[in-house]
């Protein structure tokens, strides 16, 4: 019989926050980092699993009370199907519950995509570098990393006519944080695999690897493209709940384009 | 004993936790602030700190500064006929802080904690390492800067169920950490950096600034020119943190030149560094997921966090205020000091755990099937992610690209960038391979990274059950033992002045810089002062050179006030 996370802690099973800190912390003194670095890993990881279902349980409280359709975007895998601690397998990280609250009110991104994409028509990268980094919306956090995967998609849908060049997507990589971990991404990885193989560029445009969608309607479909990836599930380290939170932004603008 | 050490690009301090609570020693000048400056005089003896900062005017050829941001790289310095590493001249100030601590202490101590910008790579830590033993000081422990200062501010303010931000822009590096607080658990979820930002570089922009509006050429500059100038652009940016505009002035090449800047001309000349404080911001709040309306505090450390332009600029990245200055110059310090209780198991920190992360993803390179039969290679596979809690081990599988392949290479890297010859590189390790079925071609790779780290990699071909193991990170640097002793006792050797006098050699390296830097009439008085003084020092009667001294330095400090304003 394996041994679970609530084991670990010492804790019967919870979804209060507050008592699974506490009975962490207590461990904690036991399992020091320093002294027992097995025990302390084990002990980390079932304290971060345990959070991880006491916010998808909070998530589902909030769903189900709301009604929301937020509901069918619950990414997180069945907590009881990962209950038992197998500290020898590859771990993964619990998912944290995605806060699908909008960050900013008042963000157009029509207006803002189509300044973007003068820039981008200037030709030289320095231009669109220098407007980002000058532009004010773009110092909230939580709005520029929900933006990504719409600049992204955005971009792809019209590279034809704006044609952005290498160094407009390393501009905008570099801008946006794109790293190796977030390239991958489903959300993204699509979009920037196209617009990196410049398969507009060829004429009798042999159907790219990931077509793009035809229009926002198609969002959906996009983000719910899975390339497989390498070996290994994707969710590790994955920020879901500015991803969900750019899917909301994106309904907003959607509805506002109408 | 174990004392902690904030080893800085400007400043660098020592202390202790003695009853209950951090307690930083001063050096002989009654200062714990001791500039990271080296010099070598002309009886070949070792300067270290306030003297040796000041020769950097009067004597260039044979001092030197800021060597932290070196450190890691094999940069040599030549110094009175001899060359020194980076980690070198760390060692000798670890040396002289040591002999700080020892004159409060009465003994010697034999180990240390010392800190480091949390965003350090790993070749930057073991020279950190290195110059703690070259100083014949024990270091098993580095500590995060960030970290530290967290520490000592959460733990003092008793801070609890609290998420704290820490800003941390020293004169060569800039950190920002997330940590949080709870029931004597201080959790650092995300640290995130720029190792080549810091104080020192806005001060280039403004030494750059002076230099293009005089259409000069830097290497025109003579050494003793080329480092007054760093000073009062130094002195103009210390300005621009309390006062709306500067004035640099200096005479260069005989001809007398001056520069006015306000704040904005000075905010649009940092505008490529204060951008590139946006980034290390925005990625540790994304990996930590805390939101920034979450966060208790914001605490800005570091000697450049003084900077009205950092407060702004992180103001407006958070969407908020107030953002709270802790003794920027001396949190680490205290941090470090708590560092090294913790490791003594301090009883007054019994309660107190601390767990930090490792800020760069570690991963291998791998060859990406692009379908239709085609590859990319050169791609980053992160095994362990960034900013995941320390120690930790995570294991992915990898097979070989070809069906005919017996062996495959194992190249393994740091960094954040999709290709690897955007990371830095690790170190390799060859494994065989069987041939025949997929599944048996397998081959387990383990990554085990421990709070010192120290990086294991552990190749496990399945099916054989054949093991393959690399230890990195520890001290590589290619010096055998032999050589690492000769390269301790030739730094043994070099002779300093004994401790009381050094008040005095100080106070003649501080006349002689302000000679340095006056002409005329002020030069002839400056150098009256210093044959009187000299005189007094002849007689050896301790009373009288140290009321000199004290009436000699008010006399300077007027002059350098006169002289500024």
């Amino acid at each position: 019989m394996s041994v679970t996370a609530w084991d670990v802690l010492g804790l019967a099973e919870t979804d209060d926050v507050r008592s699974i800190k506490r009975a962490y912390a207590k461990a904690l003194k036991q399992a020091r980092p320093d002294e027992d670095p097995a025990g302390f890993q084990q002990l980390t990881s079932a304290y971060e699993w345990a959070l991880g279902y006491a916010s998808h349980c909070a998530h589902e409280r909030a769903a189900s009370a709301a009604e929301s359709a937020a509901a069918e975007t619950e990414a997180t895998a069945s907590p009881s199907a990962r209950g038992d601690l197998q500290p020898h397998e590859t771990e993964e990280t619990a998912i944290a519950a995605p806060k699908s609250e909008a960050p900013q009110g008042g963000f157009d991104f029509g207006p803002f995509f189509e300044q973007m994409g003068e820039q981008i028509l200037k030709g030289n990268p320095l231009h669109l570098k220098e407007w980002l980094e000058a532009h004010p919306d773009m110092y909230s956090i939580e709005l520029k990393w929900a933006l990504i995967p719409h600049v992204f998609d955005a971009l792809a849908h019209n590279a034809a006519a704006l044609d952005p060049n290498r160094g407009h997507l390393a501009t905008l990589q570099t801008f946006f944080g794109v790293d190796a971990t977030l390239r991958a991404h489903p959300a993204i990885a699509p979009a920037i695999d196209f617009l990196e193989s410049k398969a507009w560029k060829q004429p009798p445009a042999p159907a790219p690897e990931a077509p793009m969608p035809a229009g926002w309607e198609n969002l959906d479909e996009v983000m719910g493209r899975r390339r497989p990836p390498p070996r290994q599930s994707e969710s590790q380290g994955i920020p879901w709940w500015l991803i969900l939170m750019g899917l909301f932004l994106l309904g907003r603008i959607a509805a506002a384009m109408h | 004993m174990i004392v902690g050490i904030d080893l800085g690009t400007t400043h660098s301090l020592i202390g202790a936790f003695l009853d209950g609570k951090a307690t930083l020693f001063p050096n002989p000048l009654g200062d714990v602030l001791t500039p990271s400056a080296i010099s070598i005089d002309e009886d070949g003896r070792l300067l270290v700190g306030r003297a040796a900062r000041d020769r950097l005017i009067s004597h260039p050829d044979a001092s030197v500064a800021s060597f932290k941001r070196w450190m890691g790289s094999s940069r040599e310095t030549k110094l009175g006929g001899r060359s020194y590493r980076p980690e070198d001249l760390s060692a000798l100030v670890i040396r002289s802080l040591l002999d700080d601590a020892q004159a409060v202490l009465g003994t010697r101590p034999t180990e240390a904690v010392i800190s480091v910008p949390a965003y350090f790579s790993d070749a930057q830590r073991r020279a950190t390492r290195r110059a703690g033993e070259l100083a014949a000081v024990r270091v098993d422990r580095l500590i995060n800067e960030p970290t530290a200062a967290a520490m000592a501010y959460g733990l003092g303010e008793q801070l609890n169920e609290a998420y704290v931000l820490v800003l941390d822009l020293g004169g060569g590096t800039f950190d920002v950490s997330i940590l949080e607080l709870f029931d004597g658990v201080v959790k650092v979820h995300a640290s995130a950096g720029d190792n080549f930002l810091g104080g020192d570089d806005f001060t280039q922009a403004l030494r750059d600034h002076f230099l293009r509006t005089h259409r000069i050429r830097q290497e025109t500059l003579k050494p003793a020119e080329a480092s007054l100038l760093w000073l009062r652009a130094e002195h103009a940016k210390h300005a621009l943190s309390v006062e709306r505009s500067a004035r640099i002035q200096l005479t260069l090449g005989g001809r007398d030149l001056s520069m006015d800047i306000d704040e904005a001309q000075f905010e649009s000349v940092a505008a490529p560094l204060l951008q590139r404080l946006r980034v290390p911001i925005e990625r540790a709040i994304r990996d930590s997921g805390v939101r920034p309306a979450n966060l208790a505090e914001i605490v800005m450390v570091g000697g450049a966090a003084r900077m009205p332009q950092l407060s702004r600029m992180a103001a407006r990245l958070l969407g908020r205020l107030p953002l709270r200055h802790v003794a920027p110059d001396e949190a680490i310090a205290h941090g470090a000091c708590m560092a090294a209780a913790l490791k003594a198991r301090d009883v007054a920190l019994e309660e107190i755990v601390l767990t930090d992360v490792c800020p760069h993803s570690l991963g291998v390179e791998v060859s990406r099937d692009l379908g239709n039969g085609q590859r990319s290679d050169g791609h980053f596979d992160p095994i362990i992610e960034r900013n995941r809690t320390v120690p930790v081990s995570r294991s992915r599988e990898y097979y070989p690209v070809h069906a005919q392949q017996t062996k495959v290479s194992l190249r393994v890297f740091q960094g954040e960038n999709t290709k690897v010859t955007d990371n830095i590189s690790l170190g390799t390790l060859e494994i065989a391979v069987p041939t025949g079925a997929t599944e048996d071609r397998c081959v387990d790779v383990r990554f085990t990274y421990d709070i010192n780290g120290v990086l294991q990699v552990e190749a496990t071909v399945r099916k054989t059950g054949i093991r393959h193991e690399l230890l990195l990170m520890q001290d590589d640097n290619g010096l055998s033992e032999a050589e690492a002793k000769s390269r301790m006792a030739e730094l043994a050797s070099l002779k300093v002045h004994p401790r009381d006098e050094q008040p005095n050699i100080a106070a003649i390296a501080r006349a002689e810089r302000l000679y340095a830097e006056s002409l005329g009439d002020q030069r002839t008085h400056i150098q009256q002062m210093l044959v009187q003084f000299q005189a007094v020092l002849g007689t050896q009667d301790l009373a009288l050179v140290t009321q000199h001294r004290e009436k000699l330095l008010e006399a300077l400090d007027a002059l350098a006030a006169g002289a500024i304003a």
